[in-house]
């Protein structure tokens, strides 16, 4: 209502499920002549899947005060050029049962709808802003984007490889071919499981840290490899995030009536 | 109004409910993808089964104070707990749903049963949609909280304009059957009864002239509302269309607002002196309503739009008791600040009342109108400004009614200690720019600004 205006989050929740796909899959492979290019190309490749299902955690600390606990639930679905995502918010309660549906397309005309429970009501939204945090959260849809794995969206440079937490490692220098919110990124990626293990992104003037992007718990799901925990720490302020993936299901059946206006409204198929 | 009453029968329903809230806490749950996850429970006991009954909420303590500028010492205050209690049972396709509110504003006298329970209803899903039936607020219309085709509940105003617009609205029985398939939906609703706004006549949330009021007496007779022949029926169809959701609005019933039947006279000996000498009855517009909504997006911006014509019983705009047709709008954009997620909302909203020229008072389309005018429009801006990470949420919201230059102002600080637990500053203020003639309403509730300071935990 005019005058309740607040949102749980305006963010394009499709592309956080690429990012926490991109950040904590991998796939085994054998390490060749590699350029930072066919690195991040791999990693491209072990993030497709049809559908995805995930259940997140996701903790916010600065350290000082009471950490907060934000509880998602998120399916995705990709048939033919669009990406639909519905997810829905199980904590803290101010947020409980708010429902998202994106569908993202590959032309960028992107469809995006809040369900908001204290209304009862489905508005439709603009798609969120790149630079926005994801629920008070160090990560924002910038991060997202600056993360990219294709390899016609950033030039990707082999700097060296080596060990980062017990594990052979490349590390790649990305930057981004348009203007983005950060001038480039580093990312540490695991040359045998092609896992990201850490990211680093700098500010625009490429020089300093802004945030450091690490990941902890990486076991096997299926045949890929994954990062169940990841925590993205602002260097300025100390304050960091937390996403724990406490399940993760790939290419399974997800029924279409989940991506729908109607399922939104109602939480019903 | 008796204050201690008031806060002997909250203790006494607070602590009821605490005890149902204790009674069913392991019942309670979240919900979410349980199909696919299981249930949330499962991740700490892979026994827990799936509850059948959800409960939520918020409880917590109000202090709101009537500043008195002459004395800040003798301001009144106001200091009373609230409880909102959400209970949901979900047994196979069917669900029902109750809502208990108790707030400051629900206890005032008289206090009626709408003002405790906001929704009473049960639900049965099918494979082509969902019937549901109830006592039940909904909400019509692509406007952020302001309307023009939100026909189903009519607003209470006897506390005047409170932030939240949808709190406002009278809950009210009605039963619906809801068709979906895939982007479209058709919602066909019954209204057994009409349930007409509630206003005050007299005291500090006065809409009428103290010597208007006066007039309805013991002998004004009051149209009663209740009754098979004001039943009313609604239907909206919405669909999306593109980067576009539209919907058409049709609804046979009423006018929410009274109608007069005034009686004139000769108010003294003086044959010049002619007026108003009382009220006799109390009565409500037979309409229709033909409406549409929309809401598009463009990049950042989100554009709402809402049109309506009123078909009036009173076609040739000749009955005084009755309102004449009418056409209502609303435009209005949302837009996100780059970079930010600072939430930004502004709104026109007004009608314009058809056959108005040459009526004068008593007709109640005059009575209404402000100084002489068919038309009235309002502007409605809302800015919500999160920092610290979503912990301070700044809001600033007002209403400024263009013609009589009254204002409402609704800023709020709200601060969240941790992630359930919340403390908010808020206040209303009311007035107008500049000395209005006729006065505004607003103007007329100037004396009534009041600063709230709440606390609010979420369950």
């Amino acid at each position: 209502m005019i005058i309740h205006t607040r949102k749980p989050s305006r963010t394009q929740l499709a592309t956080l499920i690429l990012l926490l796909v991109g950040m904590a899959v991998g796939l085994s492979a054998a390490e060749n002549q590699e350029t930072g290019a066919s690195v991040m190309e791999k990693v491209s490749l072990a993030q497709k899947a049809e559908s995805l299902a995930m259940d997140i955690q996701m903790t916010l600390a600065d350290g000082k005060s009471e950490d907060r606990v934000r509880r998602i639930q998120t399916l995705s679905l990709t048939e033919g050029d669009a990406t639909k995502t519905i997810t829905i918010f199980l904590t803290p309660a101010s947020v409980k049962n708010t429902r998202f549906l994106t569908i993202a397309r590959s032309n960028g005309n992107d469809d995006q709808w809040i369900f908001l429970p204290a209304l009862g009501k489905v508005k439709r939204i603009a798609a969120s802003e790149r630079g926005g945090s994801f629920m008070g959260s160090d990560f924002t849809y910038a991060d997202m984007a600056s993360t990219t794995y294709a390899t016609d969206e950033a030039a990707h440079t082999l700097l060296r490889t080596e060990t980062y937490q017990g594990r052979l490692c490349h590390v790649i220098e990305s930057i981004p071919l348009a203007a983005k919110d950060y001038g480039r990124t580093v990312t540490w990626i695991d040359t045998e499981r092609y896992v990201v293990m850490q990211v680093e992104f700098y500010q625009k003037d490429k020089q300093i840290l802004q945030k450091r992007l690490t990941a902890e718990d990486v076991r096997q799901a299926g045949n890929r490899w994954m990062a169940y925990k990841m925590t993205m720490t602002t260097l300025s302020s100390g304050h960091r995030t937390q996403i724990e993936i406490l399940q993760a299901k790939f290419d399974l059946t997800l029924p279409a009536a989940y991506f729908t206006v109607a399922f939104l409204e109602t939480g019903r198929i | 109004m008796n204050t201690s009453i008031r806060i002997n029968l909250v203790n006494v329903l607070l602590v009821f409910f605490s005890l149902i809230l204790i009674s069913l806490a392991p019942l309670t749950a979240e919900a979410g993808f349980s199909d696919i996850f299981g249930s949330s429970e499962e991740l700490t006991s892979l026994s827990a089964p799936l509850p059948a009954i959800a409960l939520s909420g918020t409880l917590g303590a109000s202090l709101m104070v009537g500043p008195d500028s002459a004395d800040l010492l003798q301001s009144p205050v106001a200091a009373l707990p609230f409880m909102k209690l959400t209970m949901q049972w979900k047994a196979g396709q069917t669900e029902a749903k109750s809502l208990l509110e108790i707030s400051p504003r629900s206890m005032e006298a008289p206090i009626t049963w709408e003002d405790l329970l906001r929704e009473v209803s049960v639900r049965q899903y099918f494979s082509w949609g969902h019937l549901e039936a109830g006592l039940m607020i909904r909400e019509w219309g692509k406007g952020e909280g302001v309307h023009v085709v939100d026909p189903l509940n009519s607003l209470d105003q006897r506390y005047g304009i409170v932030p939240d617009l949808n709190a406002m609205k009278i809950p009210t029985m009605m039963v619906s059957v809801n068709l979906q398939r895939e982007a479209s939906a058709l919602e066909l609703v019954y209204l057994p009864f009409f349930q007409p706004m509630k206003l005050a006549l007299f005291g500090e949330w006065a809409v009428a002239d103290p010597q208007f009021a006066a007039l309805i007496t013991g002998t004004t007779s009051v149209e009663n509302t209740r009754t098979l022949s004001h039943g009313q029926f609604a239907a909206r169809g919405r669909t999306t269309l593109g980067p576009a959701d539209i919907g058409l609005v049709y609804y046979y019933g009423f006018q929410s607002q009274p109608g007069y039947e005034i009686a004139m006279g000769l108010l003294s000996l003086d044959p010049l002196v002619y007026g108003p000498t009382g009220i006799e009855a109390i009565l409500y517009t037979r309409s229709q309503l033909f409406g549409l909504e929309g809401a598009l997006v463009l990049g950042p911006f989100t554009l709402l739009w809402e049109g309506g014509f009123w078909l009036s019983e009173d076609t040739e705009g000749t009955d005084a008791t009755r309102y004449n047709s009418k056409v209502a709008y609303l435009g209005g954009v949302e837009y996100m600040l780059p970079g930010t997620s600072v939430f930004t909302s502004v709104q026109w909203s007004g009608h314009y009342v058809l056959g108005f020229d040459g009526l004068q008072f008593p007709d109640v389309d005059a009575l209404q109108a402000y100084d002489g005018k068919a038309y009235a429009n309002m502007l409605i801006a809302a800015v919500e400004i999160p920092l610290l990470r979503e912990r301070l949420n700044i809001r600033l919201a007002g209403m400024y009614q263009l013609e009589s230059r009254g204002y409402a102002l609704l800023p709020s600080i709200r601060w969240s200690l941790n992630d359930n637990l919340e403390l908010e500053l808020s206040s209303r203020i009311y007035g107008a720019a500049g000395a209005s003639t006729p006065e505004s309403i607003y103007q007329r509730w100037d004396g009534n600004d009041v600063l709230e300071i709440r606390m609010t935990h979420a369950f």
